[in-house]
């Protein structure tokens, strides 16, 4: 029997589920259980603010991962997931540093890690030679899936003397194999149980609502650093379209030219680019469209706006998605434009890396 | 057009007595094919059974059969997306065209090098470094110039193309420095440094005591290279990996050069069985370049075609098909028949062994197949065999059956 403190601390290991089992979907979303739910909801959205709740106890934090992850289920947005699983992997890979040799076995066994106690021989060769305490030996399948994911040396295969399949690594290297294991789980788990989402849904209504919100917040923040330089082939069709019907002339409703300022800001383009791009505006008057971007862009006002989301855009008329049937704008959880650049933009780049 | 339909009439023959081997799964698997008579390349074709496969194989007689090393849940469907990929073997194709040593070699010499090159994979790598089972590989004879090599273990399936990207990068060494494998140590010689580099134990894991022992076994190999062909085709060996004549001239008359104990300098690589040996090179230089070259006898050459390995869409050719190209058998080995194979004469059809035909070559060829020689230039009745092999590479054209 593992204490019930252990299993609060390590949720998702497989024995904490006796401790969910019982409880039923409406208890759950019960007033009973309100305050769970709330530190469940809370739970999600501080991993877009970078902060960490109060640690709760016992059976409550069981049951507050628990409810996380339903929420999770019922979302199905990936950013969301994503955001979440790092959230928690980064206090997970802080916790079991701390931990006593057992402790990080029964962690690493519940993720399902193939690992084994590396051997005295094993041990003093790479402590001599390489000046590296082992502290376990994973099979090398199980540490590049999660060594995959992450850079440097330290998750190089090739930098490991690995023999018949096992690789020797220090306490560090193991933890954050774990870290990963953990993050490749979960997702997967979430995303498996995507059947689930419709009845979920019935019961958490209001409460997604809240975390796609905050989630909204923080793309519309993504900083021009973050996007990197300017690459138009990643715009999302309602850009495009906008800049095209810009360049044939046609007058632009004031939504769309505020859409267009935000979001061409916040990608990082000077207000100067900007302004040549309404040169051709019909009614183009070079002080007043000067005057214009100064303001939206926080230069007279002081207030930097932010770029719409899709639902905003959606009401406005501005949103293509019907008419051009790009394959990410049809995905449920593309929310906003920004959002749409960023992965456009990586995808892009990883494309024209491999066809090197 | 003679030539096509000569060559269709023998395929069609082959697939009507012959099985091709399905891989597991093979319901789930996505075929592709090309023929001699129709230009496109036939996709996401699935079949659903033997029977029905080789009906195809019989009346389409496809030029060259492929299938995907992934198993998908709709494999016909076209939308890669929507084919609901599920997993996917792990692949590893060796081929000619990546191996310098094979540059201006006959075909035969060639597949001889590959062939080197992949027991090299399956013993050093899959089932050394990586302890894969020896039931869990499968080896096949491409039809052409190289070798597949699979392993169908269910821990493998589910890799995604990062994870096997780092599995490709431990067995090709890819920008990987050879000194991170080997000890530093600073020096200070008459008020001089240098920096030395010892090697690990032989015993040790992974490239570190890959380095030590092959060392050794290369350096005898290079010995008994000299002591029966001599100097120069050393030095022939050394330049065809390193590409540096007079570098390759510069290591070779250092490794065989005697010491005052009246040994050769190669002799102290192979016997001490100690980690000082890199220190008997004239200059650094020499050492580095020696270094290099044992590098590229330790990884698997094949970067050109990573792709096989991390694409995990890909197609590969089905396992008894024939090579449009050869007209060989993709044939299935085990690691024993693999060890003893000669493609140019077990990767030959028994119908193609029947019969004769009548082919014109323009230029003389030679060639040996199903160990006799063959010369050939002008009009000639040859066996099935040398004709299809010769007309499916465009080195002569079908007259007649003899």
């Amino acid at each position: 029997m593992i204490d019930i403190e252990l299993l609060a601390k390590y949720p998702f290991l497989p024995e904490a589920r006796e401790y969910v089992a019982s409880i039923r979907i409406d208890e759950l979303f019960s007033p009973i259980y309100e305050d769970v739910r709330d530190y469940a909801k809370n739970w999600i959205k501080s991993s877009f603010e970078n902060i960490h709740l109060p640690f709760l106890r016992g059976e409550d934090r069981i049951l507050a991962f628990y409810t996380a992850k339903l929420y999770l289920i019922a979302i199905q947005d990936p950013i969301v997931i994503q955001r979440f699983a790092n959230h928690f992997r980064d206090s997970l890979e802080s916790m079991l540093l701390s931990e006593e040799e057992n402790i990080v076995d029964l962690v690493a066994s519940g993720l399902g890690i193939d690992f084994r106690v590396a051997g005295e021989d094993i041990k003093r060769m790479n402590l001599e030679y390489r000046n590296y305490l082992v502290f376990r030996m994973i099979h090398f399948i199980d540490f590049v899936k999660s060594a995959s994911r992450i850079s440097g040396d330290a998750f190089r295969l090739i930098n490991y003397p690995l023999k018949d399949g096992w690789v020797p690594v220090n306490k560090e290297t193991f933890v954050k194999i774990l870290r990963e294991a953990f993050v490749r789980n979960f997702t997967r788990e979430i995303e498996e149980k995507r059947g689930d989402a419709k009845i979920l849904r019935r019961y958490v209504g209001n409460d997604i609502r809240e975390i796609l919100e905050i989630k909204d917040k923080f793309i519309s923040r993504y900083s021009s650093e973050e996007l990197g330089a300017v690459k138009s082939d990643a715009f999302p069709p309602c850009i495009k379209s906008i800049l095209v019907k810009l360049r044939n002339g046609v007058n632009l409703p004031h939504q769309a030219r505020f859409f267009l300022v935000t979001f061409l800001h916040r990608i990082g383009m000077s207000n100067e680019d900007i302004l040549k791009l309404f040169a051709t505006a019909p009614d183009f008057r070079e002080d007043m469209t000067r005057y214009q971007i100064q303001h939206i862009t926080g230069k007279i006002s002081g207030k930097e706006y932010e770029v719409p989301k899709c639902e905003t855009l959606r009401a406005y008329g501005l949103c293509v998605r019907d008419v051009y049937k790009d394959k990410l704008c049809q995905k449920d959880w593309m929310t906003h434009p920004l959002l749409y650049y960023k992965l456009k933009k990586e995808w892009l780049s990883k494309r024209s890396q491999s066809s090197e | 057009m003679a030539n096509a339909e000569f060559l269709k009439a023998m395929f069609r023959e082959y697939y009507l007595k012959n099985d091709v081997i399905l891989p597991p799964r093979f319901t789930k698997r996505e075929y592709g094919f090309m023929f001699f008579d129709k230009n496109y390349v036939l996709r996401h074709k699935a079949f659903f059974s033997k029977r029905e496969i080789k009906r195809f194989l019989v009346s389409e007689v496809p030029k060259h059969a492929y299938y995907s090393t992934a198993y998908y849940s709709d494999p016909k469907n076209k939308d890669m997306e929507k084919k609901g990929w599920l997993g996917a073997d792990l692949v590893f194709d060796l081929d000619a065209d990546h191996i310098p040593e094979t540059e201006g070699k006959r075909y035969e010499e060639m597949l001889q090098i590959v062939k080197r090159e992949a027991e090299k994979l399956v013993e050093d790598y899959l089932l050394g470094d990586f302890g894969f089972d020896e039931k869990d590989l499968q080896i096949a004879f491409s039809g052409g110039r190289g070798y597949h090599i699979y392993v169908r273990s269910s821990r493998v399936h589910r890799l995604g193309s990062n994870e096997r990207r780092e599995i490709v990068s431990y067995i090709t060494g890819e920008s990987t420095d050879i000194f991170k494998f080997l000890i530093r140590r600073e020096e200070i010689k008459r008020k001089r440094k240098r920096t030395l580099y010892l090697l690990y134990p032989p015993e040790f894991g992974g490239w570190y005591g890959k380095i030590s022992r092959e060392i050794v076994k290369i350096s005898r190999s290079l010995l008994s290279l000299y002591e029966e062909y001599g100097k120069d085709t050393v030095v022939e060996e050394f330049n065809g990996v390193l590409k540096n004549k007079k570098l390759s001239r510069r290591i070779v008359g250092d490794l065989f050069k005697k010491t005052s104990e009246n040994t050769m300098k190669i002799e102290h690589l192979i016997s001490q069985e100690q980690s000082q040996k890199l220190q008997i090179f004239e200059t650094d230089e020499l050492r580095d370049a020696f270094l290099m070259y044992i590098k590229e006898k330790i990884r698997i050459r094949g970067e050109a075609d990573e792709p096989v390995t991390t694409d995990i869409h890909r197609l590969i050719r089905l396992i008894g098909s024939l090579h449009g190209k050869t007209g060989f058998i993709v044939l299935p080995l085990t690691l024993n028949e693999f060890k003893n194979f000669n493609p140019l004469i077990d990767a030959i059809p028994q119908n193609f062994k029947e019969g004769e035909s009548k082919i014109m070559a323009e230029k003389k060829v030679e060639i040996e197949l199903n160990g006799e020689n063959y010369r050939i230039e002008g009009e000639e009745c040859v066996p099935n065999y040398v004709a299809v092999f010769l007309v499916a590479r465009g080195m002569a054209d079908f007259i007649s059956r003899c």
